[in-house]
């Protein structure tokens, strides 16, 4: 949240972000039974001595006589701190973590990658064509092969350049259900060449599109999560 | 394709383990004096000299935007300077020295900071950015946790920063608004560190921000990689009691636990975090070291929630991404036991009867918290990492006894 913004405005947030938050939350009183339950099974608990075991239940208990869930927030002491930064989240991708629906999650995702693909390509749209640097970029991806020999199992399908971004579609061929193998390296492309670059992974079928900004530009970014 | 983010941690190696080279004397996040002090670029590359290799500096114009070249032609040792355990050779290249000109740096709060690459090429046109070291590149470079020190991959993987370029503050620069108070000399630090309850909201904004660009699948399944069942692991262990799964989880896991025991996993584990962070050489977290929370105190709401999983989040071990429910007490009170307080920690008999003394708490401060906290994947939230900060205080007071 930017500190530019006023109290005002950082208290009518965190009412609405703690509303939609507590929203999703059982009461203290409800939880109880199914806190107590779930503690037992709760993977922290495995490796203890029923004697450990014990004072964590006590230590958990102990905790919920203190009021349980804080309901607001509250102003540490400290340095004199007088007021809180609250984190931005979607109320919508929190409804799905709360409903325990991540195919709901993969496609909020999915969503915001396809977005910002669009955005760059509207970008594009509007430029001419860079053959220059297209030459350029091509080289970069023949010595991408020589450098990591990951990349001799992806294959160049498609290289569209404009004034002020490049984009490579790319078939990840053998990697299509290993794609760990060649994932950090293409995350990584970008500091391998100076460019701002970002990889649309699920763009196509069997392969994706990376995006390279033109130096010292940056691509657009993903809308806020 | 939800199999995409399945990473195997052997993959970890991969990061641009054969490429380029890498600059260590000027180091992402260096500090010098002011903007006439010298830097003096140097490193390494994988591969002996031709006579088209060549190494070049370049610095960015703060309001172009665009790479100046500051010190070209920079030539390259025939002569192997360093040998890896897996047999890479690395040849040493050194730029001399260099006065960053002044209308590289960029003013900041408190002082500047200049922008800094260097770049090789091996055939006299195309040029690499070689990768950017941290400060404490040789102590990364040669630890041996599991005999994987010293060889490219385990430093590629480890030993650099991730901006890929170096940062070079003066000596007084630091991130953020002024009006958010870098620490008091006379604060006091704990082990090195502060604890979250002393810094300002502002900066704990900051700090919060820069340990979540760490934080994904990758990072997350590391923490299985940690043995929970013992204290001091001296190298990989399969977890005898894998009742929760912890180091079988790991896709393409063979059981072992890769990070070690409890407290060195979990030591090694905050590292790798403390070197993301170290490079922004913010004050707040002195040398790199985050912050700590002992359980005690109200968990800021910047340490609140999980990132969350674009691959799915949800309430079970099994899907693909990692769980972001919301934490259930943000006062959960975990209190530390008096027995492993510094001093009193001392009258343990083995680092394993620390480790004992210490579970029921450091279990309590995720069960308590609840929601994703009270899971494995709890790192998928920046206070993972500072309640272990403080869990891990207890083995340092205890290495410190007398």
């Amino acid at each position: 949240m930017k500190k530019s913004l006023s109290i005002a405005l950082v208290g009518a947030a965190a009412a609405v972000t703690f509303g939609a938050l507590y929203s999703l939350m059982p009461s203290p009183d409800a939880e109880q039974p199914l806190a107590q339950a779930a503690l037992e099974s709760n993977p922290y608990m495995t490796f203890l001595t029923e004697e450990q075991k014990q004072q964590v239940r006590d230590s958990f208990a102990a905790s919920k006589q203190d009021g349980g869930i804080a309901r607001e927030p509250q102003l540490d002491e400290a340095n004199g701190a007088a007021a809180e930064d609250i984190p931005e989240m979607s109320p919508e991708l929190m409804s799905y973590i709360a409903n325990a629906q991540p195919e709901k999650i993969m496609e909020f995702f999915a969503l915001a990658r396809k977005e910002r693909a669009e955005t760059i390509q509207a970008m594009m749209r509007d430029e001419d064509e860079n053959p220059e640097w297209k030459d350029e970029m091509l080289q970069y991806f023949t010595l991408s092969e020589t450098l990591a020999p990951q990349m001799k199992g992806v294959t160049l399908l498609n290289a569209d350049c404009r004034e002020s971004v490049c984009a490579l579609q790319v078939d990840y061929g053998q990697y299509i259900k290993n794609y760990q193998d060649i994932e950090p390296f293409l995350s990584n492309i970008g500091n391998l060449v100076g460019l701002d670059a970002w990889v649309h992974h699920d763009a196509l079928p069997h392969g994706g599109v990376i995006y390279f900004a033109r130096e010292n530009t940056a691509l657009p970014e993903m809308r806020k999560i | 394709m939800k199999y995409l983010f399945r990473i195997k941690l052997a993959v970890l190696s991969i990061v641009l383990a054969l490429l380029s080279g890498c600059s260590v004397g000027v180091y992402d996040g260096l500090r010098v004096s002011n903007t006439a002090s010298t830097i003096n670029p140097w490193g390494y590359v994988t591969s002996a000299p031709t006579s088209a290799s060549k190494m070049r500096v370049q610095a960015r114009h703060p309001t172009t935007g665009s790479w100046v070249t500051i010190k070209n032609n920079v030539g390259i040792s025939a002569s192997v300077a360093w040998t890896t355990a897996d047999g890479t050779k690395l040849y040493n290249w050194n730029a001399g020295n260099i006065v960053i000109p002044g209308v590289y740096w960029t003013t900041g709060t408190g002082g500047y900071f200049a922008r800094i690459r260097t770049q090789w090429t091996t055939n006299g046109s195309s040029w690499i950015n070689t990768l950017v070291s941290r400060k404490d590149a040789f102590e990364c470079f040669t630890e041996n946790f599991n005999g994987e020190g010293n060889t490219t991959s385990y430093m590629s993987s480890n030993c650099f920063s991730h901006r890929g370029e170096a940062y070079v503050y003066t000596s007084n620069y630091r991130e953020g608004p002024a009006s958010c108070p870098a620490p008091a000399a006379a604060l006091a630090k704990t082990n090195g560190h502060y604890m979250v309850n002393q810094i300002p909201s502002c900066a704990r904004t900051i700090v919060s921000n820069h340990m979540r660009e760490k934080i994904d699948e990758n990072n997350i399944l590391l923490h299985y990689e940690i043995n929970h069942n013992t204290s001091t692991a001296a190298s990989k262990n399969a977890l005898p009691n894998d009742a929760s799964g912890t180091c079988s989880r790991q896709p393409g896991s063979d059981g072992t636990c890769e990070l070690g025991g409890f407290f060195g996993g979990h030591e090694r584990y905050i590292r790798r975090m403390e070197r993301h962070v170290m490079v922004y050489d913010y004050p707040w977290m002195p040398e790199g070291k985050i912050p700590a929370w002992n359980g005690s105190t109200w968990i800021p709401t910047q340490f609140q929630n999980a990132e969350v999983s674009p691959n799915g989040s949800c309430n079970s071990w099994t899907c693909d991404g990692w769980r972001s429910d919301p934490i259930t007490d943000s006062t959960p009170n975990a209190l530390k036991p008096n027995s492993v307080l510094p001093g009193n920690v001392c009258a343990f008999a083995s680092t394993a009867a620390v480790a004992s003394a210490s579970n029921s708490w450091h279990s309590s401060g995720h069960v308590n918290t609840g929601g994703h906290f009270g899971t494995f994947d709890s790192p998928a939230n920046p206070l993972f990492f500072l309640w272990h900060n403080a869990i891990n205080d207890v083995w340092v007071d205890y290495r410190n006894c007398p």
